[in-house]
């Protein structure tokens, strides 16, 4: 059974080798992030700096002035004010500022850089892991819980290598540069400030994780909803039906509170976040005032007016780098998730993958052999056991036998979907394992039960297999298929997966796909059974034709289909219980018999409904 | 500006709070711009003082520093300490207001958002289902669906964050230029002199933004069809060993996505960088002002330290304020599209509660019908009558109007001329509820909810218990199957579970129906793809669960209707033959020829299978 659950990851301690993972990923570019780095310093520099500006102003300028001007006027001498000092650091301000933009147009440009590529690199490399995995991987994984992987998980990791290290890098920086100036002028007002940092820092983290805990509960709820008004919206007839209209609102209602009460924690501590970040930055603030004041006043330590105003800016100043640095902490745990999805994607194992020494399997000719093949899809519940079947070149074999029995293994085994776990199976007397896959599948026609097209026209969906097909062999294709209605269509587009087309004519399209290439050998796997009968009847008429010379192996429901192949098969337990063409096995009165009778009469039937 | 009214309507009765929330954060906003007022203080009041003996005076306007000084005590040389411990005390104070006040704000406003945005959602649920069905066939589900998860969301966004976030914002800006303004007019001027520039720049580049946003969603679409499309093809893929070329397709979408990717981060660089030029400008721009008026005497050095802080307090909101301006029009049209489903008209139940047992006297009298949008008539002048207890049997090719007598009993839609009578009385006198509540409708392709089969079954009865969930499932033939399940009656079907047949739908959906015990029976080819054994069990456990009730039955296979009391042949919207299966025969039409042909194809089976 299909195990649809995603192994949870919020394990501790996976954050570190989580980070290191995905950093090797933007080192690559390492050009950009070291001149990143390099402009994050110089902006958060000159963040810093800023503050220093008005210290420099107040104390050089201001200040001297000011007394220069109150002494002249005690002596009673004109004074003359000297403004360039003033013009100097304003221009000072601009010139920093200057800077601090050009780091900022740099670093967003390599950041942004980073994130995009990054992104490319890991969605192309699960693409091509994708490409790879085996059958057994997708039986077992949903394709919309992997699709998530490449778009919006993708998308959030990413975030954590660009932004949010910039966030954090910005802000240790900042961190250090601020206390490095405060410490130079004042160091007692720098501890003072550096004694506030690990409190913020806590604090800030602490309520950061509230936060993600209820954004996580809240965003899972809201998914709830979405499937909740998805199914309701597509189930109103059931309910109204059912007079349950009024019980479904309620339930509802129910669901609609869990999420209000979550988004309201999540928006509770979001809201207490930067009150209580910036109050402990204002205990620092207010110590600065006190302390610092203390010191201006007293004249044998005496600090200056401008350190006092710089060293209140930096203590008010720090609380962002301590948002920033909590942020990037907070996105990268609420990102731990969809990391480690990727990681255990790019990660997994592949199952049936070529050989080192695998070559091309050459022309095939056509000769199948099963040589004492056992096979499980679950250890312990063996599918085939000790199994035995040769056939020869040419013959066309029918496998019947209720669901489950094994014949869609036999046929998975043939494409090397999944690899024998003993014995050997052999094409043209070659064991298959040691040729590649795609020398063996490209030389196979393969249609499926539920026919699968790709966007784009009708010809570009025929010539899939082999794009070198010209106008002529398409033609044939679809004249073999009893398709000749599509060749005046050929340039219609089908729709994403087909779905402007009819089932049966998405499935007619499909056996010209596969009969294209003219493979050697032609297998069917339920192929009719999801058509209509109007269809059906038609390939029922070009079969004979597609069987001819070619190895075919057929899982049909459809008497006729099997009734025309050389030898019937049938399977059951894992086993060939019946072995012989349709006369022998009708005369036999054995299960073959059974089973045709039984679906000659709801066949009848069903075609009378028609 | 209706649309507005529209929005803030949403909030209903917690719109006070909300509004209690938006003057607590103004109120915040205006706390802060105290801090550097205290700032001021200790240098001018305390730190000059010391140095130079003159007394630091607020400027004549300038109440709230007057108000400061009046709390300190008078300012000696001798209690410098003390006063300074005191401007830390007001400064915390000052500060632990300013934390309070934000914090409840942003408190009250995201629990008046959040109850008003689950009182929104309720409302649209409800309402959706209490739609006519009509309905359903003019918006397509994705898009409802949308409405009621994408736009809601987009307009609480609206309410609790930006609308929010816009006072914030304002009302930094506005303290922070008063209090210049009351220490001295021309500096204040000054200092918002690239303000207009600066929001300006921000609304031009977050609508363009949007536009390269938006062309970036779509490359991202196109790449999420493409991996969604090789996803659910990769069997194929694999068959053809496809892998490269699959892969090339994949590529070449990739780089166009990092191609506007990167666009985006363009567009992002260069705003910023100009953007942050102009808040640096102005800063630098006011820094010189400060010093000419400092040095001028115009202002105190505290002041000039305090405008610092006012001058940088009054640049940076005005990006904030473009943003969010720019994308407060996405709500308006959220906000439309929600209204247009709170607005379409519900399904009038109307009728009365009366009968709560129904008879099964059915009677169509003349009944003319067509459905909205279409032209042509899909009954046209249906007269027959059904005695209670009745067994009646549909039969017709597709789109002759046996599912529409279905839907015209249940009242979801209503004739256009002609009466329905049911137990005696017109149809229109029932209460909807009521009459649908009686009624059990199995369809050939039944809707079951992604939930566990037990749920599925018990969906009129969430209460049933075990004895009942299995005397129905018998009926059903549900058990049968079940068994073989691993988590028998708890196993969840669907997108998260197990994938049922199409005839284990159909058994399931008939336990369910069951389950509601009805008065009328209709099965619409109900048990189409199930097999012929299992159908024939189902019959005869029917037989005796229905016995006495009016049963409707549209069905392809003679067989099954065989026996019915009454078979109602139909072509194009009208009855054609009428009678019982013996009655019909004599009559030689429709229904005689499709007997033949089933007699005559037996014999062909046993020919076959004797050859």
């Amino acid at each position: 059974m299909a195990q649809f659950e995603d192994r949870s990851f919020d394990k501790k301690g996976a954050l570190w080798p989580f980070l290191k993972r995905i950093f090797r990923y933007s080192f690559r570019y390492k050009k950009w992030m070291i001149w990143f780095c390099i402009w994050v310093c110089i902006v958060a520099i000159a963040d810093a700096a800023f503050p220093l500006v008005l210290l420099g102003m107040l104390d050089n300028v201001v200040t001297p002035q000011l007394e220069a001007l109150k002494a002249a006027m005690d002596a009673g001498i004109p004074f003359e004010m000297d403004f360039s000092g003033v013009w100097l650091y304003a221009g000072l301000f601009l010139l920093i500022g200057i800077i601090q933009i050009i780091g900022i147009y740099f670093f967003i440009k390599l950041t942004g850089k980073v994130q995009e590529y990054v992104m490319y690199d890991l969605r192309e490399e699960m693409f091509r892991k994708l490409q790879k995995l085996s059958f057994s991987f997708y039986d077992r994984s949903a394709s919309g819980w992997l699709l998530t992987r490449l778009t919006s998980d993708t998308d959030r990791v990413c975030e954590v290598i660009s932004w949010g290290l910039l966030d954090a890098f910005w802000g240790i920086t900042m961190i250090f540069f601020c206390l490095g100036s405060m410490f130079i002028f004042n160091w007692k007002l720098g501890l003072v400030v550096l004694i506030a940092i690990p409190v913020m820092l806590v604090a800030s983290v602490k309520i950061r994780m509230l936060v993600l805990k209820y954004s996580r509960e809240a965003r899972k709820l809201n998914s709830e909803l979405t499937a909740s008004f998805n199914e309701h919206i597509n189930g109103v007839e059931v309910n109204k039906s059912t007079t349950q209209e009024y019980r479904v609102s309620l339930l509802f209602r129910g669901l609609s509170g869990r999420m209000r009460l979550s988004s309201y924690r999540a928006a509770f501590y979001t809201a207490m976040y930067v009150p209580v970040v910036l109050l402990i930055g204002s205990v620092a603030a207010a110590a600065v005032i006190f302390w610092g004041g203390s010191m201006a006043i007293a004249v044998s330590t005496g600090i200056t007016i401008g350190v006092l105003a710089a060293s209140f800016e930096y203590a008010m100043k720090i609380f962002f780098p301590i948002v920033d640095i909590s942020m990037f902490y907070a996105l990268a745990q609420g990102s731990l998730s969809a990391g480690e999805r990727i990681f255990s994607l790019l990660d997994e194992d592949i199952d049936v993958k070529n050989k080192e020494e695998a070559t091309h399997i050459g022309a095939i000719e056509g000769q199948i052999e099963f040589q004492n093949v056992d096979f499980h899809y679950v250890e312990g519940h063996p599918v085939l056991k000790d199994f035995n079947l040769n056939i020869k070149k040419g013959q066309s074999i029918a496998l019947v036998g209720a669901t489950g029995e094994g014949k869609s293994t036999i046929i998975n085994l043939v494409c090397r979907f999944y690899e024998p776990t003993g014995g050997l199976v052999l094409i043209d007397g070659k064991d298959y394992m040691d040729h590649t896959l795609q020398s063996l599948r490209s030389q196979l026609g393969i249609v499926l039960q539920t026919p699968h097209l790709f966007s784009g026209t009708i010809k570009e969906n025929i010539v899939y297999g082999r794009s070198d097909a010209t106008e002529k062999e398409v033609e044939a294709a679809l004249r073999l298929v009893s398709g000749e209605d599509f060749l005046a269509r050929l340039d219609e587009e089908v729709g994403e997966g087909g779905d402007q087309l009819s089932m049966g004519e998405k499935q007619l399209i499909s056996f010209a796909r596969a009969i294209l290439a003219d493979p050697k050998i032609f297998i069917m796997d339920e192929a009719t059974s999801s058509i209509d009968t109007l269809t059906e009847a038609k390939i029922q008429e070009g079969i004979g034709k597609m069987l001819e010379g070619r190895t075919s192996i057929i899982i049909a429901h459809r008497l006729s289909t099997i009734k025309n192949c050389d030898r019937i098969l049938v399977i059951s337990k894992g086993a060939i219980l019946e072995d012989g063409s349709h006369k022998t096995l009708m005369k036999q009165k054995g299960k073959y018999y059974q089973l045709y009778t039984r679906q000659l009469r709801k066949e009848r039937l069903a075609d009378l409904v028609g | 500006m209706e649309n507005i009214y529209k929005l803030f309507g949403v909030l209903e009765k917690w719109k006070n709070f909300y509004i209690l929330a938006g003057v607590l954060l103004a109120l915040s906003s205006l706390i802060r711009m105290l801090e550097p007022k205290i700032l001021q203080i200790a240098i001018d009041g305390v730190v000059v003082f010391a140095r130079e003996g003159t007394p630091g005076v607020a400027s004549e306007n300038d109440f709230i520093a007057q108000t400061f000084y009046s709390f300190l005590p008078e300012i000696r040389m001798d209690n410098l300490i003390r006063v300074l411990f005191l401007i830390g005390i007001m400064f915390l104070i000052v500060a632990a207001m300013q934390a309070l006040t934000r914090f409840m704000a942003s408190a009250i406003s995201a629990a008046s958002t959040e109850k008003s945005i689950k009182q929104l959602r309720d409302r649209l649920f409800a309402h959706i289902q209490a739609l006519p069905l009509a309905h359903f066939s003019k918006v397509p589900s994705g898009e409802l669906i949308q409405r009621c998860t994408g736009d809601v969301d987009t307009v609480r966004r609206f309410i609790g964050t930006q609308v929010i976030e816009l006072i914030r914002l304002l009302s930094v800006f506005v303290g922070a230029f008063v209090m210049m303004f009351m220490v001295h007019k021309v500096y204040a001027i000054i200092a918002i002199a690239l303000v207009p520039l600066i929001l300006i720049t921000a609304y031009l580049f977050f609508k363009r933004e949007g536009k390269v946003w938006q062309e970036h969603e779509e490359e991202q679409d196109k790449l999420t069809a493409i991996i969604q499309e090789n996803l659910s093809g990769i069997r194929v893929v694999q068959a053809f060993a496809k892998e490269d070329f699959e892969i090339d397709k994949f590529v070449k979408q990739n780089k166009r996505k990092l191609k506007i990717g990167l666009q985006h981060v363009y567009l992002h660089m260069n705003f910023w960088t100009f953007s942050d030029f102009l808040v640096n400008g102005q800063v630098a721009l006011s820094l010189l002002a400060g010093g000419y008026f400092t040095l001028n005497n115009a202002i105190s050095v505290g002041e000039f330290a305090s405008f610092f802080t006012y001058s940088i307090m009054v640049t940076w909101p005005m990006r904030g304020v473009g943003r969010i301006v720019s994308q407060m029009g996405m709500a308006a049209v959220a906000m439309e599209r929600i209204s247009q489903i709170l607005d379409a008209e519900q399904e009038d139940y109307e009728g009365n509660r009366v009968k709560l047992k129904l008879d099964g006297d059915i009677e169509f009298k003349n009944v003319y019908f067509k459905y909205p949008k279409s032209d042509t008539y899909a009954l046209k002048g249906v007269s027959f009558e059904v005695n209670a207890g009745h067994k009646v049997a549909l039969l017709g090719p597709a789109g002759s109007g046996k599912s529409t007598i279905i839907a015209l009993l249940g009242r979801y839609y209503e004739p256009e001329s002609g009466e329905i009578i049911l137990d005696g009385q017109p149809l229109k006198n029932y209460h909807k509820s009521d009459l649908r509540r009686r009624f059990g409708v199995v369809h050939q392709k039944p809707f079951l909810f992604s939930t566990t089969i037990r749920e599925n079954i018990a969906y009129m009865k969430i209460d049933a218990s075990d004895e009942e969930i299995c005397e129905v499932a018998n009926a059903a033939s549900v058990d049968s199957f079940i068994e073989k399940l691993n988590n028998g009656y708890e196993t969840m079907v669907g997108e998260k579970g197990v994938t049922l047949s199409g005839g284990q739908k159909q058994r399931v959906a008939l336990a369910r129906t069951l389950m509601g015990d009805p008065d009328i029976l209709v099965l619409d080819d109900a048990t189409s793809a199930v097999d012929t054994e299992t159908e024939f069990a189902i019959q005869k456990a029917l037989h005796t669960v229905m016995h006495g009730k009016t049963t409707f039955i549209i069905a392809h296979r003679l067989t099954s209707i065989q026996e019915a009391d009454e078979i109602i042949v139909m072509e194009q919207g009208k009855i054609i033959e009428k009678g019982t299966h013996d009655a019909l025969l004599k009559q030689k039409g429709f229904y005689k020829k499709v007997y033949d042909l089933q007699v005559s194809i037996e014999a062909d089976i046993e020919k076959e299978i004797l050859n």
